[in-house]
């Protein structure tokens, strides 16, 4: 079973990943989510939460990077290393972030958020579509005379 | 807040899809083709079918990011103004899905029909717009007040003329205008016209010398005068207005020639103080004033015309946080710290800064003795903290304890000073004595640390 709980005396709230696995997490970590601030706060939160959407090890990841955005709060260096990471795991593990860009999105944790959808840009930029396509494993789905055609209307863009 | 999520099971189909990015929900897909250069989110319409139209529904499209790399401010090669306007076109003419905001550089070159784009923005449903000029002939804004779907919207470096047929901007909450030319009786006329408006910033505005506000709903006015003599506050009836930051620059050649033409000058110093008592008064539900001058607030004396308060009736009533960034060595400055203090009857917070400057009014000695304690701080004034200041300084000392000796219900006192290069000893003396100097209230908590550099 996975604890995160620490020698602070702060309320423990035990949630339940999609997969069954039970964590316990302290509460200034888990009302980071507004997903499960509006369910504590609506009072349907009084045993174990469930998080149908969300499995064990893309959980596992959410707090993990929750500690780490806290953590970093005002350390400029830290906030740029957290922000590199994503290149690596984009590049690595496309699946994985999406997933954990699906379950930030669902829990509703601004400042994940913020951070994940800044790797996905961060990662776009500066790449030609080809190289994207093939690194996202995007499948071109267009006929040569498509492609051609939106090249010639967006002429602009790919100068 | 969460973008609607539209999970997506996987197992569905039978060849397995390796493309997990594309299911992503599109509102998240375009929140993140926003973050990146324009030119680069309309390049990803060439990756595949799902991403053909994605980029044109960027919800925030920012042309200052257009390409690759940001505008640099001042000089532009021809080019750059006329590739920017064919784009605009481009996107716009062809954008079906609203525009949450937009921020938009106009150059000297670029030949934008402002008459037809603005409604075309305003079909967009364009809520936050910021509109910033480089070069040096501002272009006359005209149809932008006829887009009635804005909620913020700021202008930089425009002149504004207001059409004739001009009526309301019913949704608009903030005005940000800086560097504009804009006429007193234009701004009056469109503040009047926004009968939301919440929040108003005026930064430098040129050929406006007389304001006239009328705003029911205003919460926040800013203001950064430059001309300060010219300047006039002849009206502001926001009966909600809570919040006013009023900030002043003079001109530096005006600093040193206050021995010369005082006659001259006489008459305007009047008007001067008497433009700020009328303002004041006519601020009493105020709850927090920020006052910034720099670097001074009065030209000449006009210290030596101001009352010792407002008068009873029109004092600052409901004001409950005060900031001040003054000179403590001046006492043209020193003076009206002490004039508001005593027309704030319950004021709670009071938050000092001091900026040196190498000009200024001798304070009198003793003043401590010979000051009329504001009233606040026999019972209202609870909290203080006074930043950037020299423990050498004997003025800041003894407006210290001139506070320390006054206020009764003080809880918190806090001294942020600079460490000076000077012999640190000296410093613990000063320390010292505040710890041990007598104090109105009891059990207040007297903070005195260092923060900020050495220099001065």
């Amino acid at each position: 079973m996975a604890s995160t709980s620490n020698s602070t005396s702060s309320k423990i709230i035990t949630l339940r990943s999609s997969d069954g696995e039970v964590f316990e997490v302290e509460e200034s970590v888990a009302l980071e989510s507004n997903l499960i601030r509006r369910m504590m706060e609506d009072d349907c939160a009084n045993n174990i939460i469930p998080l149908p959407n969300v499995t064990a090890p893309i959980f596992y990841l959410v707090i993990e990077h929750c500690k780490k955005h806290a953590e970093m709060k005002d350390n400029k260096e830290k906030k740029k290393e957290l922000r590199s990471q994503g290149e690596e795991l984009l590049k690595s593990d496309p699946h994985t972030y999406s997933n954990l860009m699906e379950a930030v999105n669902y829990l509703d944790i601004k400042s994940l958020m913020d951070l994940t959808a800044q790797w996905l840009a961060d990662f776009l930029k500066g790449k030609s579509p080809r190289l994207i396509r093939e690194l996202l494993k995007i499948k071109n789905d267009f006929t040569p005379e498509e492609e051609a055609e939106i090249l010639e209307r967006n002429r602009w863009a790919f100068d | 807040m969460a973008v609607e999520s539209s999970l997506v099971a996987g197992e569905e189909g039978e060849e397995v899809n390796d493309d997990q990015i594309s299911l992503l929900p599109d509102p998240i897909l375009t929140m993140i083709l926003s973050l990146i250069p324009v030119i680069e989110a309309a390049r990803t319409s060439v990756l595949s079918k799902k991403w053909r139209y994605l980029w044109t529904s960027i919800p925030h499209l920012d042309f200052f990011n257009l390409f690759d790399t940001f505008f640099p401010i001042g000089g532009f090669p021809t080019q750059v103004g006329e590739k920017c306007i064919s784009v605009f076109y481009q996107i716009f003419a062809r954008r079906q899905a609203h525009i949450n905001s937009c921020d938009l550089p106009i150059f000297d070159d670029c030949p934008v029909d402002f008459y037809n784009f603005f409604p075309l923005l305003h079909k967009l449903g364009i809520q936050r717009l910021l509109l910033s000029h480089f070069g040096t002939d501002p272009k006359t804004l005209s149809s932008l007040f006829f887009c009635n779907s804005l909620e913020k919207l700021s202008i930089l470096h425009f002149t504004i003329g207001l059409p004739s047929q001009f009526n309301q901007l019913t949704n608009l909450q903030a005005l940000e205008l800086t560097f504009v030319r804009i006429t007193s009786a234009q701004l009056e006329m469109l503040v009047s016209g926004c009968p939301n408006l919440e929040n108003l910033t005026i930064n430098h505005c040129l050929d406006l010398s007389d304001l006239r506000i009328h705003a029911p709903n205003l919460l926040l006015l800013d203001i950064f005068v430059e001309e300060v003599e010219r300047f006039r506050f002849s009206l502001i009836k926001a009966p909600r207005l809570k919040h006013v930051v009023l900030g002043y620059q003079l001109d530096k050649h005006d600093l040193y020639d206050f021995s010369e033409e005082e006659d001259e000058e006489d008459e305007n110093e009047i008007d001067e103080v008497d433009n700020l008592i009328k303002l004041l008064m006519n601020l009493d539900h105020l709850e927090s004033f920020s006052f910034r001058c720099c670097p001074h607030l009065f030209k000449f004396k006009s210290i030596m015309h101001l009352p010792d308060s407002l008068p009873i009736g029109c004092q600052l009533v409901h004001l409950k946080k005060l900031f001040m960034e003054l000179n403590f060595d001046d006492a043209t400055m020193v003076s009206p710290l002490l004039f508001l203090l005593r027309s704030c009857p319950i004021l709670e917070q009071l938050s000092l800064k001091h900026e040196c400057s190498e000009i200024g009014f001798p304070i009198e000695t003793n003043y401590r003795e010979k000051q009329r304690p504001p009233k606040c701080l026999t019972n209202h004034l609870m909290t203080i903290r006074i930043e950037n200041i020299h423990l050498y300084n004997k003025n800041v000392i003894e407006f210290v304890k001139f506070l320390l000796i006054n206020a009764h219900v003080l809880i918190r006192m806090r001294l942020l000073y600079r460490k000076s290069p000077r012999d640190q000893s000296e410093e613990d003396i000063v320390v010292n004595e505040l710890l041990l100097f007598e104090r109105a209230s009891q059990n207040a908590l007297l903070e005195i640390k260092p923060g900020g550099r050495y220099e001065c």
